[in-house]
């Protein structure tokens, strides 16, 4: 096999060529020795010549002539390397490493210095391995001009064209740098390296300019006298500052722009009332427990401070633009939240008769919650627990519009509420997309209105909470959830219709979150309003024809907040909704007028109520002794009711 | 003369005749006046070099050295290191394939390069071909194929083509010209 095309093959064969340029080829291809390759051009003398083409007549003379600066241009073909073939037959020969060195140059770009100090720089081509190293360089162009002229700068020379073949003889051969030679062991990913880099070009690869200025170097900017000083930290933190930078006195006292910005079209007032300051300070440090929180999420982990774990060696792209494993749980941060949540829940509801108990799932539910506390007291555990449960379960289960935190109002806390609903809003819209389809509460609690009215307060908390709750509810029975979701209910102050399925518990029942709320210090429902107790026995409700049956319910502090003020602090609750003033006192006959379809109240995928409840407080399903007053559920747009809301 | 291939011309310290060990470590001077130190990956001649940050992929900087040229060598220590394994494959239609697109490269490279320039048109030239079509003419820079500048490569020499792209390629020059003033060459 020729391993030059033949035409070059036979042009440095030909004696006229040899003339012409006047040296001697002493160039031996490097010959990988044993194989059937040949190894092109035979020049040594003597040596039987491994050209299976042809007994090529050596060409080397016996003269070498020793300088060869330049060669002749020579039509090149892209004739192939002197060594074909696998080099991996070649064992045992002392030179294997040097011929295989050599062979994975071919190619490559090199440098080589000659004798005269002269600097070329060319396509590496071939080298006699056989005998002295001559080289072939392709392309080779002049570095640096050796000899007399010294060293002179690049830019200095007048360029000449490269030179299509050169031919470097062993004497004047220096030495031949290889710059980044790959020589892994195997071969194919030296050739497969670079083809691969060949693919992947970067822009700035490719708009690189060879021979031009790549640039210039920067420097940072340093300000002339005339830039106002203590610009430097104006944005860095606005807030805590106190204002440093307020656009609006500087736009009029540049431009005499006078502003119409009221913050509170925007945002939610404030209400700044006596006890603003406890609230204010239990909402920081509810606050700060939560910065506090450990969580997995990366990014939230930044924004906290906390440092990245060094080891990790996250880069700039994974941790700012790489595309989370679908794995990964959307709200990481819930779990960790989760499991401290219930067990502060649980170590406040139950650990002492704690007041503010729901500190944690009203911090975690959102900042500025701070609102509710001691939503249950310790009277009202029990009772209030339950319902609570299922309503803050419901709550977190199915937090539609926030709207519906508005709903009802619960008399209590309306301020709470309101501040709630907005709060929650601004807090994790995830919420109110949650599950609505009442997928009752894990202790089966209906009451999906619930989740629903928790609506915008959704934060991830929330849900926590709710499955804290659940959790909680299931593991420990009923008191411990009743505490708890007690006092979350009557966060939500009210929304949870007390109805069917608070059922689920008994004892449940608006009324007592009513009471419940009610005991709250915030909350402005009646105090006076005894505790709600479901009476098991009591008869359904049937809403068409029952008015007001003789229920033994007993006088308990509704759910729905009693006539008294807080309703008019809900706005778009109409005021027939939900307060009905002869309620206080009478029985509890709160029902839902015009409710055609008792089933509507029920979250259509509404789990079966709690068994016992079910026969009595499902409405209309069966005749109920009491009625429990059940705000329009968020899916019954045909509720003139809910109008008003929605 | 030295034949070539003979052995070192003169052995300091540590080692040995004629050929290296391989993994030696040596400092190498030359004839030419370089310096360097590297470790013998293979028999006499080749003499990889230490200190560049290999790159994945196990690449070196190699340098194969004439021994009758080394004018200096002290023997410094010696490496484990395994260069080469005893089945080492060379994938040779790779390695054709690579040298034909170094030979396109350079020779597209070469068409850049003008015959016979001085340097300052030649980055002349190369400022123009960020965003101009050029190309050589003898000595003249050729925009577009219609306009054609001179040496000495000024905005008065800048003849042909039509007033618009006679301008623009005044405009660019003028501007290349500065830039490159700027910041030097």
């Amino acid at each position: 096999m020729s391993l030059l095309a033949p035409d070059l093959y036979s042009i440095l064969r030909d004696p006229s060529f040899l003339r012409v340029i006047g040296v001697d080829v002493v160039i031996q291809m490097v010959d990988l020795g044993l194989n059937s390759f040949e190894a092109g051009m035979n020049m040594q003398p003597g040596l039987p010549s491994k050209a299976s083409t042809n007994g090529s007549p050596y060409i080397r003379g016996g003269e070498r002539e020793g300088v060869l600066n330049k060669a002749k241009s020579i039509k090149s073909h892209p004739a192939n390397a002197a060594s074909n073939g696998e080099a991996g037959s070649l064992k045992g020969d002392s030179r294997d490493g040097l011929v295989y060195l050599t062979t994975c140059k071919i190619g490559h770009l090199v440098e080589v210095h000659l004798k005269n100090g002269s600097v070329y720089s060319g396509i590496f081509h071939a080298a006699d391995v056989e005998k002295d190293f001559g080289i072939i360089l392709k392309m080779a162009s002049l570095i640096k001009e050796g000899g007399l002229r010294g060293h002179k700068a690049r830019s200095e020379f007048v360029r000449k064209p490269p030179s299509k073949t050169f031919i470097i003889p062993a004497d004047e051969l220096v030495q031949v740098i290889a710059k980044d030679l790959s020589i892994s062991s195997d071969g194919m990913s030296n050739a497969v390296q670079s083809e691969k880099s060949g693919e992947l070009l970067t822009d700035s690869s490719i708009s690189k300019s060879f021979h031009t200025d790549q640039g210039r170097e920067l420097k940072p900017w340093i300000p002339d006298g005339d830039v106002p000083q203590g610009l430097d930290n104006v944005f860095d933190d606005p807030w805590k500052r106190g204002r440093g930078w307020d656009q609006f006195k500087v736009n009029e006292s540049l431009f005499g722009v006078k502003s119409t910005f009221d913050e509170e079209i925007y945002t939610t007032k404030l209400d700044r009332g006596i006890r603003t300051r406890e609230m204010e300070e239990r909402a920081q440090r509810i606050a700060r427990e939560i910065e506090g929180e450990n969580t997995r999420d990366l990014h939230v982990a930044e924004e906290r401070g906390f440092q990245l774990n060094e080891k990790f060696d996250i880069d700039e792209e994974s941790k700012y633009s790489a595309v989370l494993p679908a794995d990964a749980f959307d709200d990481s941060g819930f779990d960790e939240e989760n499991d401290e949540l219930l067990d502060t829940c649980n170590d406040e509801t139950f650990g002492g008769s704690s007041t503010s108990t729901v500190q944690k799932p009203v911090s975690s539910s959102g900042k500025g919650y701070g609102e509710l506390r001691d939503a249950s007291q310790p009277s009202r555990n029990n009772t209030n627990v339950d319902q609570m449960c299922s309503i803050s379960d419901d709550h977190a289960q199915h937090l539609p519009s926030e709207q519906r935190s508005k709903d009802f109002t619960a008399p209590g806390s309306s301020i709470s509420e309101s501040q709630m609903g907005e709060r929650r809003n601004k807090n994790n819209p995830e919420f109110s997309h949650s599950n609505r389809s009442a997928e009752e509460s894990v202790s089966g609690h209906g009451d999906s209105k619930e989740g629903a009215k928790l609506g915008g307060g959704g934060t991830s908390a929330w849900k926590t909470v709710a499955e804290k709750e659940r959790q909680v509810s299931e593991v420990s029975g009923k008191p411990k959830s009743e505490s708890f979701t007690g006092q979350s209910a009557s966060r939500r102050s009210s929304e949870s219709r007390p109805g069917p399925s608070t059922s689920s518990r008994p004892g449940l029942s608006p009324s007592s979150s009513i009471g419940s709320l009610s005991s709250s210090e915030k909350s402005t429902l009646n105090p006076n309003a005894k505790e709600f107790k479901l009476n098991p026995n009591a008869k359904s409700f049937k809403p068409t024809a029952a008015a007001r049956p003789q229920s033994p319910m007993a006088d308990a502090s509704f759910y729905y907040p009693a006539a008294p003020a807080p309703v008019q602090q809900m706005p778009g609750m109409p005021l027939g909704y939900g307060i009905q003033p002869q309620y206080p006192g009478q029985q509890q006959m709160i029902y839902y007028p015009g409710h055609q379809h008792p089933q509507a109240f029920y979250p259509p995928n509404a789990q079966p109520q709690f068994p016992q409840q079910q026969q009595q407080m499902m409405m209309g399903r069966q005749p109920r002794p009491q009625m429990v007053y059940m705000p329009p559920p968020p899916y019954q747009p045909d509720n003139p009711y809910n109008q008003g809301r929605e | 003369m030295d034949p070539a291939g003979a052995s070192v011309a003169n052995v300091i310290g540590g080692s040995e005749g004629d050929k290296f060990a391989v993994g030696n470590i040596y400092s190498v001077k030359l004839i030419t006046g370089d310096e360097f130190r590297g470790i013998v990956m293979a028999d006499w001649l080749f003499f990889p070099q230490e200190g560049s940050k290999p790159r994945p992929g196990h690449t070196k900087n190699t340098r194969m050295v004439n021994a009758s040229f080394i004018t200096g060598l002290s023997y410094l220590g010696k490496t484990e290191e395994p260069f080469l394994t005893d089945s080492c494959w060379v994938n040779l239609d790779g390695l054709r394939a690579k040298e034909a697109v170094a030979v396109r490269q350079a020779e597209a490279d070469a068409e850049r390069m003008g015959v016979g320039v001085t340097a300052e048109a030649q980055s002349i030239f190369d400022a123009l071909s960020k965003t101009l079509p050029v190309q050589w003419e003898n000595s003249d820079i050729l925009v577009m194929k219609e306009v054609r500048v001179r040496s000495p490569y000024l905005s008065d020499c800048v003849f042909g083509g039509t007033d618009a792209a006679n301008n623009r390629v005044k405009k660019v020059l003028e501007l290349e010209r500065r830039r490159l003033h700027l910041f030097g060459t």
